[in-house]
């Protein structure tokens, strides 16, 4: 396309501007953010992305079943809560829920895999509800020159795995993405069949002052669910699957269609909006250790959310960096289940405006605020019956400071207020069981994060310290006791956060990262308690080593303490013993064919990433139905291997 | 409680320990540390006939500009355009003394023939032009700057930018001959010529006003 130009006009070599995609982070936020490059996810040879996430500094991820399907990502200490107050984003799409189900992380495939963004602490007034420990924000590949790619995967359990994608961005600027994604696998435990199929496809339009995108997708994500065993079933055969859920099964079906522009109205500022719509229809059997359940429930959810926001500079306040946006999310929600219905809808309107204002050339101050309001329009069987409405509203704030200390260091500083509204599915089973209209039973979570860091980066070596302290209070929680959504009191949490990364020589690359967390809760009747299922200790050391031009190598050490079991607020039962694992991947490189193999769990550890308190039936007194409180856990693999064969052809 | 749910085992540890220092004793032997950039890269593509001693001057002012541009914070063009001009002052001091010494000393250490001295003006004359269009591509690349949003937007293209260098250092008629497809780029790359304008030394080279022509390329790495 490049014009033929006759001119007597002398050449001058090509001047080159490069930027580093890593360093590039979309999100105007001041916090420390681990990047984590395509590099990096395929050194690892993880299989999802919560493989990557595991052991990130900051990061703790809790997997029901070892194959990723059911995992939550804990940012800051939340536990069974996790899902709720930790935002995944994926290119600024919410993959949070108006429910308590988790964010399906597995929906954005590896292979899709920009880069992933781990942001450090609240961001309440960037990304408001939900956005309390942290924010996982995942970029999608771009379409640059036609690509296709063709990856198979094999490994235990009877696992096969297909990716194929093909993408291409035209000289019209016209460009595309075509991926699918499918899995199948028996899993570790019996009862356990996975089987998952996720297909996207993007159409996107580049002119010079913007550009435009769509995309649907569509995912069926199928799976047996083997539930819980007690102690004794886990001596006795820790892959088995307890009588009573042997018929479980969680499965879901979701199209999302998404729109986006980007307008740029002149050199300082542009405008980026989103308009997504994500309609899920799931249904699940789930059974309880009293007994099996026989009865098919439906849960569907239906999110629409458009984002709208403006970016841009001022000259004349010395290139402040402003970003103004509005953020609105409607959603419908219908459980159906034998004990009765639920039709819930909640709207969310916010408005929010952040300026980074770079006060000199070493000091950068964050100024930001975020009025939300939430609607939530109840109906069901229970408590709702003739309907009820609660509206709440909040307002938050945040305050940094960045600080270029010296070449290559970083001092950070803030304090970010942050909310979450209970969800739709949380009121149902709120305690009070009767309260007066219009009163709010379960009041909006509210906290504070406060937080301070160093950073140092010279190249791609960076090391970083973070100590922070994040104050709750109404933190919204489940009491397995009561069977009951409440509102703790105050909580805390307070821990140490460091992560580095250290290229030795151009081929052998160690990355070391450790999270200290201390999260209890402060006051009420749970006072001085830990939070169930939050880890004290976490470590993650790993090291990439490049043997040969074709061959690569790369091994990981990843090590937890022990936690409260998810549920047990009171502490009184024990603790889920830690664990450490070894996680090791060779890869072959030949002629656009790659050849990889991971292991996991090398030295086929015997542990359980979650335990949760559950009743055991053995213990019920028959008059006052008081049953004991007892330990159950969702076994994780042993060793098992992964063989893939990938294909590019640029 | 279930005996299988040990913590981690010594030998858990001393594996991975062995792992990591076998690597280490592999690899010591084979490299050198390798400086990766990060940040924004101003790279130069041509062929080098500025001195190591610049080259060496460049390596150190890219480092201090890449440490200004760091961390998701970071602030676009202004916050660097101190420290890239200081540098480039003194960059070019040394560039120019350096390219002052070659046609002095040439003439004088093969001054015997007068046919070698013919010679020797033609490679004078090459070397000058070849010059300037050195020095005009550092001079550029030390004003490049990938717009913010274009880099947020992940924008890349080449745009091709013409313009006149007069004699006295000024520069005019800069103009898009081929667009990068992205607006922003465009008028990033019109910016970097026009921003070394008053390009002094010019007058050593030029007798008249002459067209240059240069691709700038941006891409996200």
């Amino acid at each position: 396309m490049v014009p033929v130009v006759v001119s007597a006009a002398t050449e001058i070599p090509a001047v080159v501007v490069s930027a580093a995609r890593t360093e590039q982070s979309t999100l105007t936020t001041p916090a420390s953010i681990r990047v984590i490059s395509r590099e990096q996810i395929e050194a690892s040879g993880a299989r999802h992305i919560n493989e990557v996430l595991r052991g990130q500094g900051g990061v703790q991820v809790n997997d029901l079943y070892g194959d990723g399907s059911r995992a939550s990502v804990d940012m800051r200490g939340f536990g069974e809560t996790a899902g709720s107050n930790t935002l995944v984003l994926v290119d600024g799409r919410r993959l949070n829920n108006p429910d308590i189900a988790a964010p399906d992380l597995n929906s954005i495939a590896l292979e899709d895999v920009e880069r992933i963004e781990i942001v450090q602490g609240s961001a309440g007034v960037l990304f408001g509800d939900q956005a309390v420990g942290g924010v996982i924000n995942v970029i999608t590949r771009k379409p640059g020159a036609l690509r296709h790619t063709l990856k198979l995967s094999a490994g235990s359990y009877k696992t096969l795995q297909l990716h194929v994608m093909t993408s291409q961005a035209l000289d019209s600027g016209i460009n595309y993405l075509l991926s699918l994604d499918a899995r199948e696998s028996d899993n570790y435990r019996d009862h356990n069949e996975a089987s998952y199929l996720n297909g996207l496809g993007k159409l996107g339009y580049e002119y010079d002052s913007g550009s435009v995108f769509g995309e649907l997708q569509y995912i069926n994500d199928e799976l047996n669910t083997p539930g819980t065993l007690f102690a004794d079933q886990v001596i006795e055969n820790r892959r088995q699957v307890s009588p009573n859920f042997a018929n479980d099964f969680s499965n879901a079906k979701t199209a999302i269609a998404r729109f986006g522009l980007v307008q740029q109205y002149s050199d300082n500022w542009s405008l980026e909006a989103e308009l997504t719509g994500r309609d899920t229809n799931g249904e699940f059997r789930l059974s309880s250790v009293f007994g099996p359940e026989t009865d098919v429930s439906t849960q569907d959810r239906r999110v629409v959310e458009f984002t709208p926001r403006l970016i841009g500079f001022v000259p004349a306040a010395n290139n402040t960096m402003m970003t103004l946006g509005a953020d609105l999310v409607a959603s419908d929600y219908a459980l159906s289940s034998r004990f009765g219905d639920q039709l819930n809808d909640q709207s969310q309107r916010s408005l929010y405006a952040q300026a980074v204002i770079p006060t000199s050339e070493v000091l950068d101050v964050t100024l930001g605020v975020r009025y939300a309001e939430v609607e939530n329009d109840l109906k069901d069987s229970f408590i709702f019956t003739s309907g009820q409405q609660i509206d709440d509203e909040v307002t938050v704030g945040t305050f940094g400071l960045a600080i270029k200390a010296a070449e290559n260091w970083r001092v950070l500083f803030r304090a970010d207020q942050n909310y979450r509204f209970a969800k739709v599915d949380e009121y149902t089973s709120a305690l009070p069981v009767t309260a007066p209209p219009g009163v709010n039973i379960l009041k909006t979570q509210e906290g504070v994060s406060i937080e301070t860091g160093v950073e140092w980066a010279s190249g791609s070596d960076t090391a970083k310290l973070l100590i922070y302290q994040l104050d709750l209070d109404d933190e919204i929680a489940f009491d397995p006791v009561n069977f009951s959504n409440i509102n703790l009191d105050e909580t805390r949490r307070k821990g140490v956060i460091t992560s580095g990364y250290w290229k030795q020589t151009k081929k052998l690359g160690y990355s070391a990262s450790y999270t200290f967390t201390d999260a209890e809760v402060l006051s009420g009747p749970f006072a001085g308690k830990d939070i169930p299922l939050v880890a004290r200790h976490s470590a993650l050391l790993g090291s990439d080593f490049q043997l040969t031009e074709k061959w690569q190598l790369y091994g990981e050490l990843f090590a937890i303490s022990d936690r409260v079991f998810s549920g047990d607020f009171n502490n009184v039962l024990g603790r889920l013993p830690g664990y450490g694992v070894i996680n090791i991947k060779a890869g072959y490189d030949y002629r656009g064919f790659s050849f990889t193999a991971r292991v996991n769990n090398l030295l086929n550890k015997q542990y359980s990433d979650v335990g949760q308190l559950a009743l055991d039936p053995a213990s019920c007194d028959p008059v006052t139905f008081f049953c004991a409180p007892t330990e159950s856990f969702f076994t994780s693999p042993e060793i098992n291997f992964l063989l893939t064969a990938a294909w590019q052809f640029r | 409680m279930n005996p299988a749910n040990r913590p981690i085992s010594v030998s858990a540890a001393f594996s991975f320990l062995l792992h990591a220092s076998l690597a280490v004793a592999i690899v010591q032997t084979q490299d050198v540390i390798q400086a990766t950039g990060k940040g924004v890269e101003i790279e130069l593509v041509s062929s080098n006939t500025v001195s190591h001693q610049v080259e060496t001057e460049q390596a150190a002012n890219k480092a201090t500009s890449l440490s200004q541009q760091s961390g998701p914070d970071e602030q676009p063009e202004s916050n660097n355009e101190n420290v890239v001009s200081d540098s480039i002052e003194a960059r070019q001091d040394s560039a120019m003394k350096q390219l002052a010494s070659v046609p002095a000393s040439g003439p004088e250490s093969i001054d015997n023939d007068s046919g070698e001295k013919t010679v020797t003006r033609s490679t004078n004359a090459a070397m000058r032009n070849s010059s300037i269009i050195e020095l005009l591509h550092t001079e550029i690349s030390e004003h490049k700057q990938y717009p913010y949003m274009a880099r947020r937007q992940r924008r890349e293209g080449i745009a091709r930018i013409e313009f006149v260098l007069h004699p006295d250092g000024s520069i005019n008629d800069a103009h898009l001959v081929h667009s990068s497809r992205t607006r922003s780029l465009d008028r990033a790359a019109i910016d970097a010529v026009e921003s070394i304008e008053p390009f002094n030394v010019a007058k050593d080279y030029l007798d008249q006003p002459e067209a240059f022509q240069v691709d700038v390329v941006f891409n996200v790495l």
